[in-house]
């Protein structure tokens, strides 16, 4: 009988200064990783759960010695010796710039942390003045699923990246134009019941602005009746077929709003189809009266 | 990936446009026979695919997305996100000849238009590297594009070492070229070999001229040292900053100079395939280095027997694709957004592997440093606006702004006191 061998191989790690401390990480860890990723009070917006970044957003930029520019914490792996610094005069302006530009140019009201942030690094992104270029578009309702914002979006990728070689490999949306005119689009902008579309809703699960949203919460928003103080989270695993993803039901006054599923399950990682993302309705008909 | 199924296939010019890059298409049955990845890394064929549709048809059609699409693999998404990042592009139907007018700096103060009032059915252009023959416009698309007008006005001093050949014959006159000394830089490159070339260059003291200054020789030898292969050499020839129009010059004039040195560079490098990623808007530079390509292959200075070859790849209006992160999605025909750095071009470059990108006028200094020994101490400065003989001229770095305008002519009576008038009253010293 041969003998397994269960030694781990040993795990490479490099050691660094981070604002005065010394950590030592696994090699390829980011440094936004090392200083504890998110809610580590570097700010992100494009640096999602479950998706490689493309550091698009440029708000978690930090100062490495030696570098001659700021760097993306989230995505910069530390080096050996490297020394970060992750606040200071520079690092602060370049973030006030980054809330400002983003903040003047779409809505950012449904983005988490952003009005913190931005008391924090003193940003007004209304200082450009009325005048300034905004996006400003009619909201996309071209199918009964969910609802496509774009004068909410700041280009980050995530939902690209979801739908194509990250996640769904359906590559059925992409960052089309340059610029201002930039936008998140089908080929030829054509209605999503005319794309590749399968709705499997993971570009939703990603989108950190609420530019795409579940037709059932952009409805009740429009009604006034959104109320997530209201909403109690149930984890469960869905019926639908034999994988057995993980659902995280998202209640308000004893209906399902809508269907995320958590990030960190191991089946999942916050992905679903179709089924489990809105096939929810079976499970509230209610009879009616007679 | 969902195909989705529309209703007006491709028209037979705009499949004839793909397919003559492509090769014929397959049929469905056809298609499902080759391998996928085979299809895939076709992928570099894009922005070509494009320029062919421009060209031919004067707009990139819904069907022709698709059927392209479909040759390579992608879906039409993709391929639309990349179409549409391109300014020489249109996603609405237009004429296959296409008058491009530039609205910019030196156009404007020649009395050119601004963007609201080009004439009907012309596109407003960014500068469009003819400023020294303000206002200008130029003609793109169609069978046979007509190359804009005129050479670049050079103002000639008889110590030029970069401009030494330009405004002397026939440009692409190979014979004249070798008669005037012409490719002995590189036979004595292959003298030194790689480790010589790259000591002579560094002794030189030359820096890039694409504008950060780096040193060409650690360049070339953090690339030439890379265990990766194969090296790629890519010469920056995008020049699309408003104002400057001294690669077009050297381009335009000395085609076999630019070939030289680049397969000087290679030598050094390790590169058995050079590219040139050339401003779309170039035509003349196009055609002037397409030829003197060919009469080089001809000859048997570049292909297969000198081990060396050149290939031009046409860029289409994109100011941001001279950065040399973005040349590098640009020729993969992906967006020609800049990738993040690190990784460096030297070690992940163009398809991830060792990559030298190298500006133009770096490039031109190399000869004369290999043959002469030279100090690479001389720049090119391109002058236009309001001076009396818009132009590239060579000097001394270092020398000043006053005796630059002073030798294009200077200003154009009346400039002068009307600019000091202007100075005084705002307050200025
Ligand atoms: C936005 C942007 C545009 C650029 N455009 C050009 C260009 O048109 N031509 C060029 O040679 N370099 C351009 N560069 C610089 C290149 O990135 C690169 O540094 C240069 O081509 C290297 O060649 P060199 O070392 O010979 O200068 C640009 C850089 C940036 C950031
Ligand atoms: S729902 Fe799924 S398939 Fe449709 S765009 Fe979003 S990620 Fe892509
Ligand atoms: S729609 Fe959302 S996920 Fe997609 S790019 Fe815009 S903000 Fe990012
Ligand atoms: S979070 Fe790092 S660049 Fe967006
Ligand atoms: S060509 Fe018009 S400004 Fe350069």
């Amino acid at each position: 009988m041969t003998a397994i061998d269960d030694t781990r191989p040993e795990i490479a790690t490099v050691e660094a200064m981070i604002d005065g401390v010394t950590v030592r990480v696994a090699e390829g860890t980011t440094i936004l990783d090392a200083c504890g990723g998110r809610g580590c009070g570097i700010p992100t917006l494009c640096y999602g759960e479950t998706i490689t970044p493309r550091n698009a957003c440029r708000v978690c930029m930090v100062e490495v010695e030696g570098s001659r520019t700021l760097v993306p914490s989230c995505s910069r792996p530390v080096t050996e010796g490297m020394v970060v610094t992750t606040r200071s005069e520079r690092i602060d302006h370049s973030r006030r710039m980054v809330l400002e530009f983003l903040g003047s140019s779409v809505d950012l009201s449904l983005t988490d942390h952003v009005e913190e942030w931005n008391a924090e690094y003193g940003a007004d992104p209304t200082r450009y003045g009325p005048e300034a270029a905004r996006v400003d578009e009619p909201v996309r309702i071209d199918n009964d699923l969910y609802v496509r914002d774009y004068s909410k979006c700041i280009l980050c990728y995530q939902c690209v990246d979801a739908c194509g070689e990250q996640w769904q490999n359906s590559f059925v949306i992409d960052i089309a134009g340059r610029g201002f005119d930039a936008r998140v689009s089908t080929e030829h902008d054509v209605a999503l019941p005319d794309s590749g579309c399968v709705y499997c809703g993971n570009c939703i699960q990603v989108c950190p602005t609420g530019a795409l949203m579940f037709t059932s919460e952009y409805d009740m928003r429009q009604a006034g009746t959104w109320d997530e103080a209201r909403q109690t989270q149930v984890d469960t695993v869905c019926g639908y077929c034999g994988v057995g993803c993980n659902l995280r039901l998202h209640v308000q006054d004893d209906s399902i709003v809508k269907v995320t599923s958590p990030p960190d399950s191991g089946i999942t990682s916050g992905n679903l189809c179709v089924k489990g993302r809105f096939g929810f309705q079976h499970a509230q008909n209610r009879p009616t009266a007679d | 990936m969902e195909a989705i199924k529309r209703t007006t296939p491709a028209s037979e010019a705009e499949r004839e446009a793909i397919d003559g890059l492509l090769g014929p298409g397959e049929d469905h049955l056809g298609r499902d026979a080759i391998a996928g990845h085979v299809v895939r890394g076709r992928r570099h064929l894009l922005l070509p695919c494009l320029h062919a549709l421009n060209d031919r048809i004067g707009w990139i059609s819904p069907p022709a997305i698709d059927y392209l699409a479909s040759r390579l693999g992608a879906s039409p998404a993709e391929i639309h996100a990349v179409a549409s990042f391109y300014g020489l592009f249109s996603l609405s139907p237009r004429e296959p000849v296409q008058r491009h007018v530039c609205i910019d700096l030196a156009c404007r103060a020649a009395g050119g238009p601004t963007e609201h009032s080009v004439d009907d059915g012309a596109h407003p252009a960014p500068c469009l590297g003819l400023c020294d023959r303000a206002p200008a416009a130029i003609t793109i698309g169609g069978h046979d594009p007509e190359p804009d007008p005129g050479l670049a006005a050079v103002d000639r001093a008889n110590d030029d070492v970069l401009l030494r050949r330009v405004g002397s014959g026939d440009p692409v006159d190979l014979d004249a070229y070798r008669a005037d000394g012409g490719f002995s830089a590189l036979d004595r490159a292959r003298e030194l070999g790689p480790e010589g070339i790259i000591a002579a260059v560094e002794a030189s003291g030359l820096t890039g001229r694409g504008g950060a200054g780096f040193p060409t020789a650690r360049k070339w030898e953090a690339v030439r040292t890379q265990p990766v292969t194969p090296h790629h050499l890519i010469c920056n020839a995008d020049e699309s900053e408003p104002g400057t129009f001294k690669d077009r010059t050297l381009i335009e004039n000395d085609p076999y100079a630019l070939i030289e040195s680049m397969a000087i560079a290679a030598l050094a490098i390790g590169c058995e395939l050079g590219r040139v990623y050339l401003r779309g808007e170039y035509l003349r530079a196009h055609r002037t280095l397409s030829t003197a390509i060919e009469r080089c292959r001809s000859a048997g200075l570049l292909g297969s027997s000198a081990g060396f070859d050149i290939e031009i790849i046409r860029g289409a209006g994109a100011y941001i694709c001279g950065e040399e992160t973005a040349i590098f999605n640009s020729i993969e025909g992906y967006r020609g957004e800049p990738r993040n750095k690190p990784p460096f071009p030297f070690e992940s470059g163009l398809f991830g592997q060792p990559t030298a990108v190298n500006n133009v006028e770096t490039l031109m200094n190399v000869p004369s440093i290999i043959s002469e020994g030279r100090r690479a101490d001389r720049r090119l400065f391109c002058l236009s606006g309001a001076v009396r003989r818009p132009g590239v001229i060579e000097a001394p770095i270092g020398i000043t702004l006053g005796s630059l305008i002073e030798r294009a002519g200077g200003l154009p009576r009346g400039h002068a006191r009307w600019s000091c008038r202007r100075l005084r009253r705002s307050g200025r010293p």
